[in-house]
């Protein structure tokens, strides 16, 4: 089964890189330019991971994870969520733990670690449910 | 040795010659024979024997008793009285004259000469005596100690003598005081119980000691007066060892206990000064309170004061702090705000907006006693390192206020504040760069890595063979190749600030024709705008003067301003590049049609990293720093840049620069020279 991804990035560049990176290893991509998009698309898609940047316009990446988060009966509080942002301080990371993200990979990152944190979080869920 | 001169009183003639004729033959002379008691008084004016040989009972209206009570009261001389008559009454009269001597008739020549040889001498001693009592009393009264002697009477003593500086200190005249008992004269309490001190004199009286000076004491004046006193006793004693009486001095040593109380308080007040400055804690805006509380309640306690301050010109905005040590009227609080601010006048190179100054009362408490009239003020300039930094001043309402020794003592204070407000302030301006400067580099940081990542990213896809269509090759290379160029514009400007911030920014400084400049950046940005189907036209009047500039940052400046309008124009819309001529300065303006900026966001506009708009036109070229280094730029130049603009309307970007030289155009070009980056 396609696994869907739901990359949120406002960048136009970054955002058809990972994109294309992330078509290119087979999975599914939908995307989202700002955080009330995201919010929309991840309740509405159902993705089984979200790519998360955290500088958005309108409410942050942060906003969105722990939005998402919030109601413990929705699906998309299980939704692997990979932060991926140039915003790399100890703070935000630790940020990004508290708003309930599961992995924080900082800029600049190459396509490959890209690639495995998906495959990880990813081979995770599956291994959970066998 | 002379002979003694004796004059002769003595009616009956032939007696009188008598004795004359004894007194020669025992080697006196006789200057005359007087026969009644007026010519005993005549005669002894005009001869002023040594002494008078007066018979008791003469002829006439003055009797020989009445004659010698002249002569002794007048002239001092010592008169024998000669009598055949030696009846109660007489003799009681005569003793009030205090002869000095009796001889009765008849007498032998011997009697005669040893009743004149010692009264003699007794007039002598007498003499010598009171030589003596004239010259102490001299010294004791010229003498600046208060000096009382006494005399012991039923283990009391009782006042026989108060020299002139005791009769000040007492309020008791000499006379007055004379027998009376001392305590009354010398009425002193003790300083710290005021009880009546257990009298040293006393003491001293009865065990025949001397008591050193004690300095607790304080003299009770007749008028009610409170003198602090020191004293000491001295006992005399006669012969036999026994104590008659005493000799008590003492003086005022109000001036003393003054210098000891100055030299407390100005301890005092150096304790209140380092406590000041070892205070670490130098956070908020002023000084932490509690030390400065300590200064004002010792300012209230040491030197009486009504109110202090310190008047600081903190950044752009001068702020007062007044501590209120007494309660005050809102008139009379006004009235010394007042004196404060203009001082601050008198002493800054500009004249300070007195609406400007931030005013904040401390201390304001009812329970405070009232103030009075303001009699005096000290008002201290305080210079740190060279620079003024602000104002002290302190009020008082006492009459007496300022000595010199309070004057130095506050100066001294004032400057230790001075020095540690100073501190403050720096290490906050410090806290603030260092929170500013970690800031600039979060940011700054972030923005370098999001191009970084792309570049790295796509490279990373086309060299890892992942990319087989041509044209997403060329679409990755092209945006690889856009990616670069904003990254270098970031570095660039980034670079820019840096230097700003670091202060090595330099300016060259040459002649520039304007008009160049405009059409220069117009023809520059002409095909980007054409893309975009923007026109782009310059408005030059003519006879432009030139300016004095860097001419790469002054065309730095044009730069940003067009693109930023290309950046934010529709299509079909028009940008205008235009200069003028306004007053002392030339304004250039960049106008457009564009979307416009909305009010919230105008203020923050030229701020390091703020952008406004959307991620798209961030990328495009913007770095969010474009416009604070313009303003960098401008004001380095002595000018300004401002903006205006309307959601929907279009935005107006304009700088203005001084024109330096006057209204003409050949000047003669200083290429090469450094103009100071100052700030505004």
């Amino acid at each position: 089964m396609t696994k869907k991804i739901l990359v949120v990035e406002d960048d136009p560049a970054a955002l058809r890189l990972t994109s294309y990176t992330l078509e290119s290893e087979g999975y599914e991509v939908i995307t989202a330019t700002n955080g009330v998009e995201g919010l929309r698309k991840a309740q509405q898609e159902a993705p089984d991971l979200v790519v998360l940047d955290v500088m958005l316009p309108g409410i942050d990446g942060f906003e969105v994870c722990h939005r998402l988060r919030s109601d413990p009966d929705a699906p998309q509080a299980r939704t692997p969520i990979l932060m991926l942002t140039a915003k790399s301080q100890e703070a935000d990371r630790e940020m990004g733990q508290k708003v309930g993200g599961d992995l924080y990979l900082a800029k600049p990152a190459t396509p490959e670690e890209l690639t495995d944190a998906v495959k990880g979080l990813l081979g995770q869920r599956e291994e959970q449910r066998v | 040795m002379a002979k003694a001169r004796i004059l002769v009183v003595e009616d009956e003639g032939i007696i009188a010659k008598d004795i004359q004729n004894r007194l020669e033959g025992l080697g006196y002379a006789v200057p005359a024979i007087a026969s009644s008691g007026e010519q005993a008084v005549s005669k002894a004016a005009e001869t002023q024997p040594d002494l008078v040989l007066m018979d008791i009972r003469l002829k006439g209206e003055m009797d020989g008793v009445e004659a010698a009570g002249q002569v002794r009261d007048r002239f001092h001389i010592p008169v024998v009285y000669v009598t055949a008559y030696a009846d109660d009454a007489t003799l009681q009269r005569a003793k009030i004259t205090q002869p000095f001597g009796y001889i009765l008739k008849p007498f032998e020549t011997r009697e005669l000469h040893s009743a004149i040889e010692m009264a003699l001498y007794k007039h002598e001693m007498e003499t010598k005596l009171r030589e003596s009592e004239q010259w102490l009393s001299t010294v004791l009264t010229s003498i600046g100690d208060a000096v009382i002697a006494v005399i012991v009477s039923d283990s009391k003593g009782l006042v026989t003598f108060v020299n002139r500086v005791a009769e000040a200190l007492t309020g008791w005249k000499g006379e007055e005081a004379s027998g009376k008992d001392l305590t009354e004269v010398f009425n002193v309490v003790n300083e710290g119980t005021r009880t009546p001190a257990e009298s040293r004199v006393t003491t001293a009286l009865r065990e025949g000691t001397v008591a050193g000076p004690t300095d607790q004491a304080v003299l009770i004046a007749r008028d009610g007066r409170q003198i602090p006193i020191d004293e000491s006793v001295a006992p005399i004693t006669n012969d036999q060892g026994n104590v008659t009486g005493a000799v008590l001095v003492f003086h005022d040593i109000t001036e003393r206990k003054r210098a000891e109380e100055m030299r407390i308080k100005r301890a005092r007040l150096a304790e209140l000064g380092a406590q000041l400055w070892l205070s670490h804690d130098i956070k908020g805006e002023s000084l932490e309170r509690p030390a400065l509380d300590k200064l004002t309640d010792g300012f209230r306690t040491h030197l009486d004061s009504a109110a202090w301050g310190v008047l600081a010109v903190e950044g752009e905005q001068p702020a007062l702090d007044m501590f209120l040590c007494k309660k005050f009227s809102p008139e009379q609080l006004a009235l010394i705000i007042e004196k404060a601010t203009t001082a601050l006048d008198a002493l800054g190179e500009a004249p300070l907006a007195k609406e400007a100054v931030v005013t904040r009362i401390h201390g304001d408490d009812p329970a405070l006693p009232d103030v009075g009239p303001i009699q005096a003020q000290i008002l201290l300039p305080l210079v740190v390192r060279g620079k003024t930094t602000g104002l002290a001043f302190i009020f008082s309402d006492r009459s007496d206020a300022y000595s010199p020794d309070e004057v130095f003592l506050f100066s001294m204070l004032a400057h230790q504040l001075a020095v540690t407000l100073e501190n403050a302030r720096l290490f906050q301006e410090m806290s603030a760069l260092d929170r500013m400067k970690s800031e600039f580099i979060a940011i700054a940081s972030h923005e370098l890595r999001t191009p970084l990542h792309n570049i790295r990213g796509f490279v990373k896809l086309l060299m890892d063979g992942k990319v087989q269509d041509a044209g997403t090759q060329r679409e990755f290379l092209s945006i690889v190749d856009e990616q670069s160029a904003h990254l270098t514009r970031l570095v660039n400007d980034i670079l820019d600030v840096s230097r700003i911030d670091a202060g090595r920014m330099q300016m060259g400084k040459e002649t520039l024709p304007v008009d160049e400049l405009v059409q220069g950046t117009v023809a520059q940005f002409r095909n980007a705008a054409e893309e975009k189907a923007i026109t782009i036209e310059p408005i030059l009047p003519p006879d432009l003067p030139t300016v004095e500039g860097d001419r790469e940052r002054l065309g730095q400046v044009l730069t940003n301003l067009v693109s930023n309008a290309i950046k934010f124009s529709p299509a079909h819309t028009a940008i205008t590049v235009r200069a003028r001529v306004d007053g002392d300065e030339l304004i250039i303006d960049v106008r457009d049609q564009g979307i416009g900026i909305p009010e919230e966001a105008l203020p923050r506009l030229f701020e390091r990293f703020y952008q406004v708009g959307n991620s798209a036109t961030r990328t495009e070229g913007g770095s969010g720093l474009g416009l604070y280094i313009s303003k960098k730029i401008v004001e380095a130049h002595g000018g300004r840049i401002w903006v205006e603009s309307k959601v929907g309307q279009g935005s107006t970007f304009s700088f203005a620069l001084p024109l330096k030289v006057p209204q003409q155009k050949a000047a003669q070009p200083v290429a090469g020279a450094v103009m100071e980056v100052t700030g505004r």
